[in-house]
């Protein structure tokens, strides 16, 4: 049950976070684990609350570079530079994680750790985001692919 | 009559997505100045005069909270309205911000409406 309600927090606060701040509406909403293809942009975060957890994030790069471009307001996807790029999809990883945690802990604290992104090859290893059963919401656009996952150390 | 704002946000991105939020408003703004933590916002503050500050909560050197307190510490500073933007919006840290001084609160993700009508408010704009 946890669980579910954990799900449909992760997609709604993702979907809602991409509409109003990032102009960017998803075409297709899955549970989908698997890597975008491509070049991807990837960011990790941990979080102290009650309980702990980690959050990742990885999206295809023209996606990232898109979402990047309508959070600067550039018209021009190709000036936004590669770390404009990741300074905006870390600020993406935190807004949707802190989103989810205010709605499960709202009555508690937690702490959202600075976010770590890296940019990723088509074939270069990444961050195993999918240790630990996380929770998954994975959103599909014209420009590519977004996915996000949430998981506790200890689910309550 | 032009506002005087300060943005505080160790994220140089976010802070620009709030001055352009801002600036599309409509809302009439005359200096407009950023600081990357509490104690770069409170050295600006003693050389600027600020209406209305928003803050993040979470950043380095000094996070919103000390921010807060330490403007309503100061005598020269303690009138000037602080609003928290920040991606916890959690109750607790609501409230503590609250209690703390900070006079309004909009978690992150906001529309542009949502920050505008948070910062009329606290500057005392009518929309009549």
């Amino acid at each position: 049950m946890i669980e579910e309600a954990v799900q449909r927090l992760l997609s709604g606060s993702a979907q809602s976070t991409l509409e109003t701040m990032f102009f960017a509406a998803a075409d297709l909403v899955s549970t989908d684990p698997q890597r975008p293809a491509g070049e991807l942009v990837a960011v990790e975060l941990s979080f102290q609350g009650a309980p702990p957890g980690r959050f990742g994030l990885v999206v295809s790069d023209a996606l990232a570079r898109t979402l990047a471009a309508n959070f600067t307001g550039c018209d021009d996807t190709e000036s936004v530079l590669p770390d404009q790029v990741a300074g905006i999809v870390s600020e993406l990883a935190n807004i949707i994680c802190g989103a989810v945690l205010s709605e499960m802990e709202s009555g508690a604290n937690f702490d959202l750790g600075a976010p770590e992104s890296i940019q990723l090859g088509a074939n270069e290893p990444g961050p195993d985001f999918n240790a630990g059963s996380p929770s998954v919401c994975r959103l599909e656009f014209p420009e590519g692919t977004l996915v996000s996952f949430l998981a506790f150390k200890e689910l309550v | 009559m032009a506002f005087n704002l300060m943005i505080v946000d160790d994220s140089a991105a976010m802070r620009e997505f709030i001055l352009r939020i801002i600036t599309l408003s409509g809302l009439d703004v005359g200096l407009c100045v950023q600081a990357s933590n509490g104690a770069e916002a409170l050295e600006l503050l003693r050389a600027n005069w600020i209406d209305l500050i928003l803050t993040d909560i979470n950043m380095p050197v000094m996070n919103g909270e000390q921010l807060v307190c330490s403007v309503k510490a100061d005598e020269a500073l303690r009138t000037t309205p602080v609003l928290v933007v920040s991606t916890d919006g959690s109750e607790n840290r609501m409230r503590r911000l609250m209690s703390l001084g900070a006079k309004g609160y909009v978690q992150k993700p906001f529309s542009p409406e949502t920050l505008r009508q948070s910062m009329e408010e606290l500057l005392g704009v009518s929309n009549d």
